[in-house]
């Protein structure tokens, strides 16, 4: 009997302890925390001068500042340069930086930090792959007095402001790098943001506390000063469901990347409220090869631009949470052209039409069988990455091409072996899918479009002296007009030769508890909690 | 014994080297470029793609390629170093091998507190109802999905219950619904394997002279069945291991839990071509030390075993 109510007690004993917490809730901690919860495969290190994946920099843009920011509306403010100049067209950059401005660690930001900065980006011992390539060209660094430095470039680079205002490629203090005993990152990674990086658990927890001596945020924030919270905690959660769970116990205040099925019910919670943002850049686009049979045909590649049905694929797959595209970029670009929208409406007939007039012929009169041309069939080799916000997509697409005569066969490969089967020089692929979301629109374009890239990321394979000279034009000058209009020139050209076949933009959703205000996206899709408060 | 075990870890060296090149065989066969997977979807510039092919070996031939992994990992234990964390293999070992053994220990502990009793009492009521139904159950934890079930238990006990959290390392808390999801496979397995070896072994002669004798059922069980079945069960020990290594994958992702699984799918994911090899190489090799052990413990357990 005793035994048996010892056994009793045990047991009573072992599910308090274990469900104990259960009664006080797992909600995130109290007192002015928010914890964050995203996924951890763009995560590679904390290190700005070494980092390379998108959700890194994310984490690194509320513990440091880039030299200037950049403002929704496309232009800049200063951060931690006050104010700068652009000398011969941008071959010489002088950057007079922010006075009373000191690293979390108290070494003061100045001009030597400065260049300690970019001389350990240079380093290659550091292996700067991504911040090194805003730095291309970079000759000479000059100290002119303790506030001000002159950069020095091999060729005029007037996108220099561009390139280095993307949010995450921040600075860190020399005093912290340079100590060989500093090892863990909060000790190594000092910056000078709104927030202190106090702890990383790699893969597990990054916590983040308030800076309260910062006074230098952005100009189209609601505030200049420290931010709201005490505490910024991010958690890594890769399966979205869980994720999702998380957010409706309490465990988190705000989850990246709700998916596209959940998004309603949450929306019509009132506990709970959706953020969306769409990005700038390349969307998700159907690179078409200009150079590999029969996508070499004009008319093949006009007829899959009306085949296809944007509107749809938004609406049908992604409940319209990724917005139709209609050009090479996506909508809230930098330079967009609206005027290409029009170019290729929906419109099977046409497509039929065009294919008609080029000699494509319907073997089965009228029906969907396969066109022919000369005795070849209009087949098309696709590929794509895995995943449902890329596959989905593709297979719709397919079925739209089957109703004008056009077969699309699908592979679904990795990015790699999409880019080599897709972009190298006699590639075996007639399109492939591609985007990539980023502010510095003549950087994205250049990527696609110049011939610089043929075999690389030039994965139509059209290269022509007309659109490189657009691009560097665009590129070397100063003149926003020129610039604006060499950009949407190439974009005009893009759509007329039908290079690509755009189908929906890259967006960001996320979810959040509503009594969570002010989480706000910077231009290219960066969250950034620097405003956030509790209602 | 010890020729046994010299012959055994003979063959343990031999296993980690065929393992090792199937592994190392089956990354370069990967489609597509790794250096150009690390950045996709942007580009590298030339330089930085040069100094990165020198840097991970990828200049050289495919043979020598393999030489240098077997000279880094047998002469100075150096299982390379991950191209997206900048670190060691061995460092991401030792920090994420915790948590991971953590999850399997604990997984193990379910499976044994689920199938054990469970084995025993179907194999005791031998073709009445409690029989098949513990039977059923087995077949049900054994064909459930680990990512299905994991995400039922969170809905479950997480979202409706509110009783313990959905994911995270730390606390018996966050232990509890990661280890049933891996303990109920591992339990249904033991269940249906335990039932079988009572049976073998409730029907042997030494077991009816224990009757004949006229010692009570309780003691004849515990004493003379239970303890000769359980030996044959030791085997499972050891896939069991190996099924929560494997298992951990899974469940670590669902749970958003840290741990060798979790960086493993992480690292596919990223196409970290050195950390899938350097990792996969290591869970070979204490699976395959794991089932040594459970040989070994053989002729300790049963003392009619003799090496």
């Amino acid at each position: 009997m005793k035994r048996n109510r010892f056994l009793l007690v045990l047991l009573v004993g072992i599910l308090l302890t274990i469900t104990g917490t259960s009664i006080f809730g797992f909600a995130s901690p109290a007192d002015n925390t928010v914890t964050a919860a995203i996924r951890n495969w763009d995560y590679d290190t904390l290190d700005p001068h070494v980092s390379t994946f998108t959700q890194s920099w994310w984490m690194i843009n509320h513990f440091t500042d880039t030299l200037v920011f950049m403002r929704p509306d496309g232009g800049f403010s200063p951060a931690l340069a006050a104010s700068w100049e652009a000398v011969d067209g941008g071959k010489e950059w002088i950057f007079h930086l922010r006075e009373g401005v000191t690293f979390h660690d108290g070494t003061p930001w100045n001009a030597q930090a400065l260049v300690d900065n970019f001389d350990r980006i240079l380093d290659p011992e550091t292996n700067s792959l991504s911040f090194i390539n805003k730095l291309k060209g970079l000759q000479a660094t000059e100290i002119l007095d303790p506030m001000t430095v002159r950069l020095v470039f091999e060729e005029p680079f007037a996108g220099f402001l561009l390139a280095i205002s993307q949010p995450g490629f921040g600075y860190i203090s020399p005093t912290a790098f340079n100590d060989p005993a500093n090892v863990k990152s909060q000790d190594k990674l000092v910056g000078t943001g709104p927030f202190i990086l106090q702890e990383e658990i790699y893969q597990q927890r990054v916590t983040m506390v308030r800076n309260p001596d910062y006074a230098w945020g952005p100009d189209f924030m609601d505030h200049q000063d420290a931010a709201y919270l005490d505490k910024l905690i991010w958690r890594f959660i890769p399966e979205d469901e869980t994720r999702l769970a998380a957010l409706q116990t309490g465990e988190v205040d705000a989850i990246a990347e709700v998916p596209s099925v959940e998004v309603e019910g949450l929306r019509a919670d009132p506990d709970y409220e959706i953020l969306f943002f769409e990005k700038p850049g390349i969307g998700q686009v159907y690179h078409l090869n200009s150079q590999l049979f029969p996508t070499d045909d004009l008319a093949v590649r006009q007829a899959i631009n009306y085949a296809i049905d944007q509107e749809t694929i938004s609406e049908v797959i992604f409940q319209g949470l990724r917005p139709p595209s209609y050009g090479i970029l996506m909508r809230p670009s930098p330079y967009y052209n609206w005027d290409i929208e029009d170019m290729y409406p929906y419109d099977p007939e046409k497509a039929m039409e065009v294919l008609d007039a080029a000699g494509w012929i319907d073997p089965t009169g009228g029906g969907t069988g396969t066109r022919t041309k000369d005795g070849r069939l209009l087949v098309i080799n696709f590929a794509t990455y895995p995943g449902f916000v890329a596959e989905a997509p593709a297979e719709m697409a397919q079925a739209m091409l089957r109703k004008v005569g056009i077969q699309m066969n699908i592979s679904v490969l990795t990015g790699s072996a999409m880019f080599e089967g897709a972009a190298m020089i006699g590639s075996v692929l007639n399109s492939c899918v591609c985007g990539d979301s980023m502010a510095d629109i003549a950087t994205a374009l250049y990527w696609y479009c110049h011939s610089d890239m043929a075999g690389i990321v030039n994965l139509a394979h059209y290269s022509t002296p007309e659109i490189d000279a657009l691009i560097d034009t665009a590129f070397q000058t100063t003149d926003e007009a020129l610039k604006d209009h060499a950009l949407k020139e190439v974009q005009r050209i893009w759509m007329e030769q039908a290079l690509c076949a755009p189908t929906v933009a890259a967006t960001m959703v996320w979810g959040s508890n509503s009594s969570l205000t002010g989480v706000k996206f910077l231009i290219d899709g960066t969250p950034t909690f620097y405003d956030a408060k509790f209602k | 014994m010890s020729s046994y075990v010299l012959r055994r870890l003979g063959q343990l060296v031999l296993t980690l080297f065929i393992a090792s090149a199937v592994i190392f065989g089956a990354m370069q066969l990967v489609p597509g470029d790794p250096i150009l997977a690390i950045f996709f979807p942007r580009v590298p510039s030339q330089e930085v793609y040069a100094k990165l092919r020198v840097d991970l070996g990828l200049d050289k031939p495919f043979l020598i390629r393999y030489v240098n992994l077997m000279d880094r990992i047998v002469l100075h234990g150096d299982l390379g170093e991950s191209i997206k964390q900048r670190r060691s293999v061995g460092t991401i070992i030792k920090e994420n091998l915790p948590p991971t053994a953590e999850l399997a220990l604990a997984g193990i502990l379910v499976s044994v507190a689920v199938g054990l009793p469970l084995g025993i009492i179907a194999a005791i009521t031998r073709y009445r109802l409690v029989d098949n139904l513990v039977m059923v159950l087995a077949l049900i934890g054994v064909s459930t999905p680990s990512f299905w079930l994991g995400i039922l238990l969170i809905l479950a006990f997480s979202l409706t219950l509110g009783w313990l959290p959905t994911s995270g390392v730390g606390g018996i808390q966050r232990l509890v619904l990661p280890a049933l999801t891996l303990g109920l496979y591992g339990g249904g397995y033991l269940a249906r394997f335990t039932r079988s070896s009572i049976l073998e072994v409730k029907h042997l002669e030494y077991v009816t002279t224990a009757r004949a004798k006229g010692l009570g059922e309780s003691t004849i069980n515990l004493r003379h069945i239970l303890r000769n079945a359980l030996i044959p069960i030791v085997t499972m020990f050891g896939l069991l291991a190996g099924y929560m290594l494997g298992g951990a994958v899974i469940v670590e992702t669902v749970f958003g839990r840290t741990g060798i699984g979790h960086v493993l799918v992480s690292a596919i994911i990223g196409k970290d071509f050195p950390l899938v090899q350097g990792l996969l190489i290591f869970i070979v090799g204490v699976f395959s030390t794991v089932n040594l052990v459970v040989d070994i413990s053989y002729a300790y357990i049963d003392p009619r075993v003799k090496y």
